[in-house]
């Protein structure tokens, strides 16, 4: 079975080209039919095309079952027969291939797509997906065929299912394809190198492309793979992008064009080489021609530690070293995100995922372990949460294999799985989960007994580790090992363990990780201790730290270039400054207090200006202690700078936000001037009744005008949303109001307003009405019977004033 | 203003988008509209005039989530209005950023099946009643996806969108129209 694999050591072998559009060609295929039906009612027409590839040259040929999953064909009603239908596609070209005298054909089922999406772009889950994958490979494997080439893929998730079933099925070698548009992503957004970088791991023996815009473009895809992969290399180009001529489908390239392009996919060391849409048996006789027998030519596969999320790399090299794990989406010590999790909730796990990705972590390490929740179900949502905002690979922090494993359904790419240690049972369950869906794995240099005293003993569970890892075939480059840090404050000489111990494994070709900040647990001055011990680390050959990268001092460690020098007595001065520290004076608190020299009233104004909340209540004291009267400073200061904010927003100098911004600034100096000012001091200036109408739930727009009125002196009663006309009325004639304030947001609840104003006139209550919200105009007003239509809150103090004289009159 | 970006960022980390699309055969006589299959008829001019030419439709809805509205009223009521604000404008804009990609969706999906799409339209625009929205969702299924509606039709969670878009036969010249007037804010 594994023949084709040890001839394409060899040799370049020849793929044939496309069957859909020859079979439009042919007639055989009506209009809306499904083509792989064809394999049951014409399976002549499919064999005779099989055979004119064959007479090309072709050495290997591709079933006539693409769209044969079983989901797929639903669409056409023919579910039933899916089974079917994929066992007669394997056996047509199995019968044309052994036709063929002199040379030997290779049968490859063809599987693609599903055309349904998988979670969380569609609702298929994965393991859905797997299992229809599976149902068709196995088909076309009692069908015959050699190999299983799946292709045409997007989404990188659904090929991941797709292989995974593969092998589950075992005995056929596999080759897998994806296509990017204009050779730069796919559809879905994923790289050639995010692409070759899972599939290199995944346990693919072809990985290639087909498809896509035409030849010209797939160049840069395999160059773009080509250092990323050890495994052989296909690449089936269309014709070229489709045209409409007269009426036609065409596409422009001819075969003597595109067997040129063949020659220049073999000179990048391409070893498998076919066409998919528009090709014919002559482009596979031009390529036959040139490239038939021909050595494949050898490429430089650089072995190195790499993750990649859908969209995106990180590899482990000089110029990344030291890799930034992000340590912050973890509960240990972090009631809120404790709670969150156990609600069921991702909103911290989304904020630590984008802030730590903006600070510059390339890994984010992903632990949801609080007890009394099933951490299968959170690990995977708080995966596909982080996947959804940030483009970092992710690092699978747990001790359950199954959680692991929901995990490394979620992840669209290559994840670490942090961790495995030297205990049997986590290595029987988690080497081959990291086996199964292509992941790296942190080894953790521990065991039943704890954690060894000395470097060498951890060297030895790591190395016990490892060989059963490299025995199941995962990569050596693939393995990160983590000789633990401990706390200097319990043992302080096994710091220098660590460090050794690193320096013994980066000898032997691992790569090391540390969680760096446990160094400093139990004592004063973590960050320092933390930043030292880093940066000791790193000149001991550290590779990936899992560190908070909002810490800036780790960062500048990380990025300084100079190394220090690796020595005993460097570890001395760590341990001999960590334990026992200078204490400094904190520079924050000889800071100056910002505004000095400025005349207090000036400082008011510009708080209210600009929106100062943070430091108004410290204006207004110094005010106070200056001795200027509360209601000076509320009338003469305050009032007047709001104005000015008025003027601006009405010149559009200043948006609502910057309004809204002043005005809680003023609310906040106003609940300090509250408590100066003598009860009775104050004049009454009226009172509001607010409300969003009944049916209504919006009522930002309300609290908008009511925190703006607020400042200007008048008392408010704020009733909230969705308040019938009844209450509206009976708190308008308890809290004696002045004006009835009314807002709605939407056409279904505006008429609502002419309820509450038909019911003030039939019970004869004059109060004023003032209405505003997004689909409230003049005319409405005008319609309904209001007192005045208020368009935004700086209208609304206007409105306010005139209402009020009106009522005084 | 690093107010706002930060305000922008935070919302980023509230939105969980879902979203629910389905493609119809539709028939079109005056101003009545089936989608076939669904069972859902519904009354409009405007959106007759609309689709005309096309001979399916897709029907989606889309919402960012609760936990953004969430956040907003417990802004509201702690007083801090401006950023409530903000984070709703915010909210609004990832709906429409939302309702943006599912619209490329059905356009992508419409193409491999030799269908081109045209502008989306929603409940609201124009003569559309909006109280067809409990309509669209009840078919769609949307409690699969946590979006209901209000006695008022308001979609619950807020920031929540529905709209049909009108699938032409590739070839076919899309007829081009703006419907600048009359397109309510009901939308949101």
């Amino acid at each position: 079975m594994k023949e084709v694999l040890a001839r394409l050591k060899n040799e370049i072998l020849i793929y044939d080209g496309a069957l859909g559009t020859v079979l439009q060609e042919t007639g055989a295929l009506k209009a809306g039919a499904c083509p792989e039906e064809l394999n049951i009612s014409d399976p002549g027409v499919i064999g005779s095309i099989h055979r004119s590839y064959i007479d090309a040259g072709a050495d290997v040929i591709e079933t006539n079952s693409f769209g044969a999953s079983r989901l797929k064909l639903a669409s056409y009603g023919l579910e039933k027969d899916a089974d079917r239908i994929n066992y007669e596609a394997a056996r047509i070209a199995k019968s044309a291939a052994s036709g063929c005298r002199g040379r030997k054909i290779y049968v490859a089922g063809s599987v693609g797509p599903l055309d349904r999406q998988i979670s969380p772009l569609g609702d298929l889950s994965f393991d859905e997906a797997v299992k229809a994958f599976e149902d068709q490979i196995r088909q076309l494997k009692e069908g015959g065929c050699d190999l299983v080439i799946l292709e045409t893929f997007a989404d990188i998730k659904e090929l991941k299912a797709a292989v995974i079933a593969a092998k589950e099925i075992g005995g056929l070698p596999i080759q897998a394809q994806m296509t990017f548009e204009g050779g730069e992503r796919s559809t879905y957004g994923t790289t050639p190198s995010a692409f070759a970088v899972l599939l290199n791991s995944l346990g693919a023996d072809i990985i290639g492309t087909n498809c896509s815009t035409g030849p010209k473009e797939l160049l840069n895809v395999i160059k773009e793979m080509s250092p990323l992969t050890d495994r052989f290399i296909s690449c089936q180009p269309n014709a070229g992008l489709p045209e409409l001529r007269e009426g036609k489908t065409y596409f422009p390239e001819t075969p003597k064009a595109f067997a040129g392009y063949a020659a220049r996919f073999a000179a990048l060391g391409v070893n498998l080489i076919g066409g998919c849409c528009g090709t014919t048996p002559e482009h596979i006789r031009e390529v036959s021609r040139i490239l038939r027998g021909k050595k494949p030519r050898h490429r430089k596969y650089i072995p190195a530690f790499r993750l990649s999320s859908r969209t995106k790399t990180i590899e482990l090299n000089a110029k990344t070293r030291p890799v930034i794990i992000g340590e912050r989406i973890n509960p240990t010590g972090r009631k809120d995100l404790q709670e969150e999790i156990k609600q069921g909730k991702n909103v911290i796990i989304r904020r630590e995922a984008i802030e730590q990705s903006r600070k510059g972590a390339d890994i984010l390490d992903i632990n949801v372990g609080v007890p009394g929740i099933r951490e299968q179900d959170t690990i995977a949502s708080a995966v596909e949460a982080v996947q959804a905002v940030s483009e970092a690979p992710i690092s699978i922090d747990s001790t359950s294999p199954f959680a692991v494993e929901a995990a490394l359904k979620e992840t669209a790419g290559k994840p670490l799985i942090n961790s495995v240690n030297g205990e049997k049972e986590k290595i029987a369950s988690m080497l081959p989960l990291a086996r199964k869906y292509g992941a790296a794995v942190l080894v953790l240099a521990l065991d039943k007994c704890g954690i060894p005293k000395n470097a060498k003993a951890r060297v030895k569970i790591a190395s016990t580790v490892i060989k059963k890892a490299l025995a199941l075939g995962i990569r050596k480059e693939d393995i990160i090992v983590d000789p633990l840090t401990l706390a200097i404050s319990a043992e302080p000489g096994q710091a220098g363990e660590t460090l050794k111990a690193i320096r013994d494994l980066r000898k032997s070709g691992f790569s090391c990780s540390l969680g760096v900040s446990n160094i400093s647990f139990g004592l004063p001055n973590r960050r320092k201790i933390n930043a030292d011990f880093f940066s000791l680390a790193l000149s001991y050959g550290l590779d990936l730290a899992i560190i908070n990268p909002s810490d800036d001092n780790m960062f500048w460690v990380a990025k300084r270039k100079k190394k220090r020098a690796a020595t005993d007595t460097r570890i001395k001065q760590f341990l001999k400054e960590a334990l026992n520290p200078v204490i400094r004076i904190p520079a924050s608190s000889c800071k100056s207090k910002p505004g000095d020299g400025k005349d207090v009233r000036t400082l008011l104004t510009e708080a209210v200006i600009y929106g100062d909340k943070d430091n108004i209540a410290g204006y207004i004291e110094e005010a106070l202690a200056q001795g200027i009267p509360p209601l000076e400073i509320n009338g003469g200061i305050l009032i007047p700078a709001l104005e000015t904010v008025g003027e601006k927003f009405g010149k559009r100098e200043y948006f609502l936000p910057q309004v809204i911004l002043s005005a809680e600034a003023v609310q906040r100096a106003f609940g300090r001037l509250k408590r100066d000012i003598r009860p009775g001091e104050q004049e009454d200036k009226g009172t509001i009744v607010f409300a969003t109408v009944e049916g209504d739930i919006h009522d930002i727009g309300k609290n908008i005008v009511i925190s703006v009125l607020e400042n200007h002196g008048y008392r408010i009663f704020d009733l909230g949303r969705s308040v019938s006309a009844d209450i509206i009325i009976k708190e308008a004639v308890k809290n004696k109001a002045d004006i009835i304030g009314l807002s709605a947001l939407m056409t279904t609840t505006m008429i609502q307003m002419e309820h509450v104003i038909k019911e003030l006139k039939k019970r004869e209550l004059n109060f004023k009405t003032m209405v505003g919200g997004a689909v409230v105009n003049e005319a409405f007003a005008r319609q309904i019977g209001a007192s005045a239509y208020a368009r935004d809150a700086i209208e609304a103090v206007n409105i306010v004033k005139s209402l009020m004289k009106g009522s005084a009159q | 203003m690093s107010f706002i970006s930060s305000v922008m960022e935070e919302g980023l980390s509230l939105v969980e988008s879902k979203a629910v699309f389905n493609i119809y055969d539709i028939t079109v006589r005056g101003p009545k509209i089936g989608f076939s299959a669904s069972g859902l008829k519904v009354k409009s001019s405007s959106l007759a005039k609309h689709l005309r030419g096309s001979v399916k439709a897709a029907l989606f809805v889309c919402t960012i989530g609760k936990d953004l509205p969430e956040k907003i009223n417990s802004y509201v009521s702690g007083g801090e209005i401006a950023r409530a604000t903000v984070l709703d404008a915010v909210g609004s804009e990832a709906a429409e950023a939302l309702a943006d990609a599912i619209d490329k969706a059905v356009t992508k999906n419409a193409g491999s099946e030799g269908f081109s799409t045209i502008a989306r339209f929603s409940p609201g625009y124009g003569d559309w009643s909006i109280f067809d929205q409990a309509k669209i969702l009840k078919v769609l299924k949307a409690e699969k996806i946590g979006v209901r509606a209000t006695k008022s039709c308001i979609m619950l969670p807020e920031k929540s969108v529905t709209a049909c878009i009108g699938l032409l036969k590739a070839g076919h010249k899309p007829i081009r129209k703006v419907y600048e007037r009359g397109i309510s804010k009901a939308k949101k």
